[in-house]
């Protein structure tokens, strides 16, 4: 079989406790090609970071228990032993973190620490390390590199931490990034300046990326596929543009809707999405979204409460977990009441 | 760097002197210091006789400036000018000189202080230092090992270990050694101090080993717990994450960036709970007979010898001062955080 | 006095000469078995606990077991109690040649030092010595913890030091001692102690009967060189005329100290009645607490086979104390009594006194205590260990009390008592228990005052003050020498100031004319066994004039390593073990 760069299938990660089974991830499937980019978005506990560090396996070692398969290579990076898999974490695989303050070592200079990111995968002097960390630093646009390569960390403001963070991440020339929310802790004009790093550098290293973020602006801007999570699953997943021009799922109309517009009238007022995710413990037997959404009245039966929709596609490709029917443009009467302030 | 270590060194001198008046106001605003140091059979002419030796009856502004005096320069007794000039002429060898630092002279035990805490010292730190590489060895190592198996069966079993040490006190567990694993079953050689030039270093050590581990055990319980903690605490950081990202073997994660971070704190408390073993372990002590400051403490407060006393309250504060010193200068050292502050 | 000397001393020759004729006859035979177990060599062990000895100075010594185990390793005195287990042995010279001489039944002591007497830096002994000695009794700053001892007898109130030509002077409160003293202080005490050649006379006011007696077991009257005196500096430090002399240049309060042989001294000087000087080395060796030096002495091995004790073995370690130790295990009657003193300012009528007498449970206080090893219930304040010693009338009481006699001496009253004692252990609560069960059947009302260990001022400073808000509470005592007189007179003599024993024990301050009459009798008599019978005579006055409450005799009970050889409580040492004797078994 042809499989794509990056296959994950029917992804689970479930964490036992005394309290029950708490199910992070279930059933997910997505796929990647070099040189694109994965938009993942959800809020807190829909599973989306959970996910992407089973892909780096490290989960391993604790009392999660994975299961399905993660292709990449052409091998199963669940299948591997613990020793197989650290060889690829870090180098061929890597990921930047959200708070690049706690995520670094406060100890330990920023330099050491992305040449031993370096030194653990290759076998160079110490010397040469230095040196190559000192044109990653540069090439992720921090000045006087030579000089700030033995700062600690500490010692550098929000933005260029990060440009460290990716500098250590990308420093063994990585095919697969996966960036966990890199820029919610900073500010927007630095948060803009981050992303055009990302994708110069995708550009430059035909890397895969996947970005996770809860942020619909950041997808719109960078993504070339966006799938939506919601406890635990995916709900809708497809092309950016087909998603983001006709989003198929109530939850994703929540989404768009909830951001606000600069461009509408001050009076109008936000429609957040009410009410709060599922517990992950005990998941409901329907649609996870069904305590929240306000279109399961138009599904026959009461469906919504009793059986989980599987993901199905909608015309424009993107695929959807939702029993609404296609042809039902609530969305749309909906957006016009939006637009034209009537009610 | 260096102009930190600089202020926290006046700081400490300064907070030093501060401590040496409160001491000061504290013995002598209790009651009466020459009547205590006179003794069960106090005679009027003896209680004269100390008034006069040790100057009680001065203003305690005038005692306290004799004293910071003596600290700098050296000081004679009797304190009393007059009494002490005719006593040069008189009988010169009755009068007694004490050079700098000058912590007081003792009538009771006719010697200077500085000489019988020199006298008790060696035997206080060699426990000291014995116990300590024990206990930081052993509680650290232990400590590890309980983290890193967190959850099973070994971490459960040190964890109730350390419970059930930990609840002994000390008398007891040195009272256990001396008399049933020495005297009674003769499982090990009858503890007596030998210094290094009498018996050689074996001797010493097999002489000062069932007393630091008595103190060893109780600080042993106490660190692998705290050693457990900080590890856990530690290794759930997300540097750790980030470290096992790049591709780290585990034991790199667990030593370079996991205990690096815990022990830094470890090691500080550490010096500290050292610091004050040095003023004397008085319960392990007075078990063993051993001739230290703690035992010094102990017959010095029994028989109200106050200038003893006195002496051995700044030098058990100024161990701690110092070793405050000492380790915020190298947490300084470790942290680099904390240097630019 | 003299002719009791000389026929004395023809005894002690002849007893001599038929000890050498017996030698003489059996030397063939079992000779070795006399000879061949005292062996010479070794190093003996005396185990004790820390903190004890408050000084090395011999006129600052006050504690028994120091001056019994000084006078045999490092001080000698003017005369010497030999080792013996007779129970009142005779005083013999030491440094003198003779167990001095009087020609005034006791007013003035003439001594005649030795020839070749040394001390360790090899200068002779000389009268001024002596002198020098007894004159440091007198400065108040170098009697650390005695107490005064010596100003106790030689000073104001007692025998009383005095300057023949002005006998009015007082040296107890004129004469600051020979570093401070005035000149003109200095000369009349060298007059009230005076030195011809090599034999010094001693001067004082009332007669002191026993005195050659009393300077065996008091430091006191010992020599002490001029040359080596550091005043307060000299706390903890030896200077030794005697068989041993100390390692080191001080002696540790908390550590004590070794003694090696003392090249200086010279055994023609000496006796072996005294000092044997068996053991090469002899340790005094301190420890924390007495438990672990009866497990030391138990366990018996290694350097403790050579050890012993003078502590009692506690009363937790009795159940250790199993049959098949008993060959180094010895119990024998202790100098110290235990018994309660009245408060006579606040009970003063004798019913009630004696009704507290008779309600006393005394085998209930024993048996707490710690039973028949720890002592014996009896009806007075001597020791039987005392020579002269004899019961009182309270002794027919029966040793668990006579509620009904109480009763009908209260007919009754029901006074209320506050009884104080020290609270020291356990035990003290114990007792104090039993005594208020005692006296509240008899109907009175008790009130305990139990005083902490460490709390200031001490016991006997609380109890010693008057007026006290304390009607009865515990006390004990032992004889500074072994003497009547030092025991009665202190307990029950009034003490206005000029009386014989100024300062004493008489906390209770009980005063009987009758009482004092006879102890001034017993003083001014000149014959030992009449002065006995007349303070025996006093103390039954006492007794039954309800002036204490008699309690126990305590026991000593003793534990040695199996290597000691000569273990022996004797007079002379206060029934302490007697060092001078001792010896390491091969």
């Amino acid at each position: 079989m042809n499989r794509a760069f990056l296959s994950v299938e029917n992804l689970s990660v479930n964490f036992p406790t005394s309290d029950g089974i708490v199910r992070a991830t279930s059933d997910l499937s997505y796929t990647l090609e070099r040189g694109q980019t994965l938009g993942i978005v959800g809020e807190s506990g829909s599973g989306k970071s959970v996910s992407s560090s089973a892909i780096l396996g490290l989960h391993r070692n604790t009392n999660a228990q994975v299961s399905g398969s993660i292709w990449f290579g052409g091998t199963d990076l669940l299948a591997l032993s613990d020793d197989e898999m650290r060889e690829r974490r870090g180098k061929e695989v890597a990921m930047i973190f959200q708070d690049p303050l706690s995520a670094l070592h406060p100890y330990y200079r920023v330099g050491d620490q992305i040449s031993e990111a370096h030194l653990a995968h290759n076998r160079v002097s110490k010397r040469a390390a230095r040196a190559r960390t000192i044109q990653m630093l540069a090439r992720v646009g921090i000045p006087q590199p030579d000089r700030r390569v033995d700062d600690y960390p500490h010692q550098f403001s929000g933005g260029m931490r990060q440009r460290v963070m990716i500098a250590m991440a990308l420093i063994n020339d990585p095919v697969l990034l996966i960036a966990d929310e890199p820029t919610t802790a900073l500010d927007v004009t630095v948060q803009a300046q981050i992303l055009d790093l990302l994708q110069d550098l995708q550009q430059e290293f035909d890397t895969a990326l996947v970005m996770i973020t809860h942020d619909l602006g950041v997808i719109a801007e960078i993504a070339d596929d966006v799938l939506v999570m919601y406890a635990g699953r995916a709900v809708e997943y497809g092309s950016a543009r087909a998603l983001l021009s006709q989003p198929a799922m109530p939850y994703t109309w929540g989404l768009i809707q909830s951001i606000p517009d600069v461009s509408r009238s001050v009076d109008l007022p936000l429609r957040p999405i009410p009410g709060n995710p599922p517990s992950l413990l005990n998941q409901p037997a329907g649609c996870s979204f069904y305590a929240r959404c306000e279109y399961s009245k138009f599904v026959e039966h009461n469906r919504c409460a009793t059986e989980l929709p599987e993901l199905s596609p909608v015309s424009l490709g993107n695929l959807k977990r939702c029993h609404l029917k296609e042809e039902l443009s609530v969305y749309d009467a909906q957006l016009a009441v939006v637009e034209t302030g009537a009610h | 760097m260096i102009a930190f270590a600089i202020r926290r060194i006046l700081v400490g001198i300064v907070l030093l002197l501060a401590m040496v008046l409160v001491v000061f106001v504290l013995f002598f605003a209790a009651g009466n210091p020459a009547r205590d140091v006179c003794g069960k059979y106090c005679t009027p002419e003896k209680l004269a006789n100390i008034t006069q030796v040790y100057g009680y009856d001065k203003p305690i502004t005038y005692q306290f400036g004799q004293f910071v005096q003596g600290l700098a320069v050296g000081r004679d007794y009797p304190v009393d000018d007059k009494y002490r000039e005719a006593l040069k002429k008189s009988n010169p060898s009755l009068v007694i000189h004490c050079d700098a630092p000058c912590l007081g002279y003792s009538l009771r035990s006719a010697i200077t202080v500085n000489d019988a805490i020199a006298k008790y010292a060696p035997v206080t730190i060699s426990i000291a230092i014995y116990a300590f590489i024990v206990w930081i060895v052993f509680g650290v190592l232990f400590g590890v090992i309980a983290a890193v198996f967190k959850g099973k069966w070994l971490d459960r079993v040190i964890v109730g270990v350390t419970l059930v040490v930990y609840a002994l006190p000390t008398f007891f567990v040195g009272t256990f050694l001396l008399q049933f694993i020495a005297i009674r079953w003769k499982l090990f050689p009858y503890p007596r101090y030998v210094t290094i030039a009498d018996g050689g270093v074996l001797n010493w050590v097999i002489g000062l080993t069932l007393p630091a581990m008595t103190l060893a055990l109780f600080y042993m319980a106490a660190y692998v717990r705290i050693t457990r903690a900080f590890v856990l605490e530690s290794l759930s950081e997300d540097y750790i994450r980030t470290a096992r990202a790049k591709g780290l073997t585990e034991r790199v994660v667990l030593f370079k960036h996991g205990l690096r971070a815990a022990l830094t704190p470890l090691l500080s408390m550490a010096g500290l709970d050292f610091a004050a073993l040095l003023a004397g372990a008085v319960i392990t002590e007075a078990v063993f007979s051993y001739q230290g400051l703690g035992l010094l403490a102990v017959t010095s407060n029994r028989n109200s010898d106050l200038p003893i006393l006195i002496g051995l309250v700044i030098v058990a504060g100024a161990a701690v001062l110092v070793a405050n010193i000492i380790v915020d200068i190298l947490y300084a050292l470790v942290d680099p955080r904390v240097r630019l502050s | 006095m003299m002719e009791k000397l000389l026929s004395r001393a023809g005894a002690v020759a002849l007893i001599g000469v038929v000890a050498v004729s017996l030698a003489a006859c059996s030397s063939g035979g079992d000779a070795s078995t006399k000879t061949s177990t005292v062996q010479k060599g070794g190093t003996l062990t005396s185990l004790d606990v820390t903190g004890e000895y408050a000084g090395t100075d011999p006129v600052g010594v006050y504690l028994g077991v120091e001056i019994a185990n000084f006078r045999r390793l490092v001080y000698r005195g003017l005369t010497a109690l030999p080792i013996t287990a007779e129970k009142n042995p005779k005083v013999v010279p030491d440094l003198a040649t003779d167990t001095g001489t009087t020609k005034d039944q006791g007013k003035t002591w003439s001594f005649t030092l030795k020839k070749g007497l040394k001390w360790q830096d090899g200068k002779t002994i000389t009268c001024a010595d002596l002198q020098y000695g007894l004159s440091r009794s007198y400065d108040a700053s170098l009697v650390a913890a005695g107490g005064g001892v010596g100003l106790t007898y030689f000073g104001d109130g007692s025998y009383n030091l005095i300057d023949p030509a002005d006998p009015s002077y007082s040296f107890a409160t004129k004469y600051t001692g020979p570093l401070t003293g005035t000149a003109e202080s200095q000369a009349r005490f060298e007059k009230a102690a005076s030195c011809s050649g090599d034999t010094i006379t001693y001067h004082f006011q009332n007669a002191w009967a026993d005195f050659p007696t009393a300077a065996a077991a008091l430091f006191s009257t010992d020599p002490y060189q001029k040359s080596f005196d550091k005043g307060t500096a000299n706390l903890f430090t030896i200077n030794s005329n005697g068989p041993y002399k100390l390692k080191g240049s001080t002696f540790d309060q908390n550590a004590g100290g070794t003694f090696e042989r003392n090249s200086a001294y010279s055994a023609s000087t000496d006796s072996t009645d005294v000092r044997k000087a068996l053991p090469d080395v002899v340790k005094l060796e301190f420890v924390d607490s007495p438990e672990t030096i009866t497990e030391r002495l138990i366990a018996d091995s290694g350097t403790d086979q050579a050890a012993y004790s003078p502590l009692n073995i506690p009363s937790n370690k009795y159940s250790q104390i199993t049959p098949d130790l008993s060959s180094r295990v010895m119990t024998s009657t202790s100098p110290y009594t235990r018994f309660l003193e009245i408060n006579s300012k606040t009970l003063t009528d004798p019913d009630v006194r004696n009704a507290l007498v008779a309600a006393t449970d005394k085998a209930g206080v024993v048996k707490a205590s710690g039973g028949a090893k720890w002592g014996t219930a009896n009806g007075t304040t001597v020791s039987s260990a005392i020579p002269g010693f004899q019961e009182t009338a309270l002794n027919k009481i029966k040793p668990s009390g006579d509620i009904s006699k109480a009763k009908k001496l209260l007919a009754g009253k029901t006074p209320e008592i506050r009884y104080a004692f020290p609270d020291t252990s356990p035990i003290a609560g114990q007792v104090a228990a039993v005594l208020q069960q005692g006296w509240e059947k008899a109907g009175f009302k008790v009130t305990l005052v139990p005083i902490a260990k460490d709390s200031k001022p001490g016991y006997y400073v609380q109890v010693g003050t008057d007026p006290k808000p304390i009607d009865v509470f515990f006390a004990g005592w032992a004889a500074d020498w072994p003497s009547l007189f030092a025991v009665i007179p202190p307990i029950v003599q009034s003490n206005p100031k000029g009386a014989t024993f100024g300062v004493g024990f008489n906390y209770g301050f009980y005063s009987n004319s009758k009482v004092d009459a006879l102890i001034k009798q017993a003083n001014n008599a000149t014959d030992p066994v009449k002065q006995q019978k007349l303070l025996n005579e006093a103390n039954e006055a006492a007794a039954v004039d309800g002036a204490y409450v008699p309690l126990a005799n305590q026991n000593n009970y003793f534990i040695y390593g199996s290597k000691v050889g000569g273990f022996l409580p004797d007079v002379a040492s206060s029934y302490y073990p007697d060092l001078g004797g001792m010896y390491v078994k091969k």
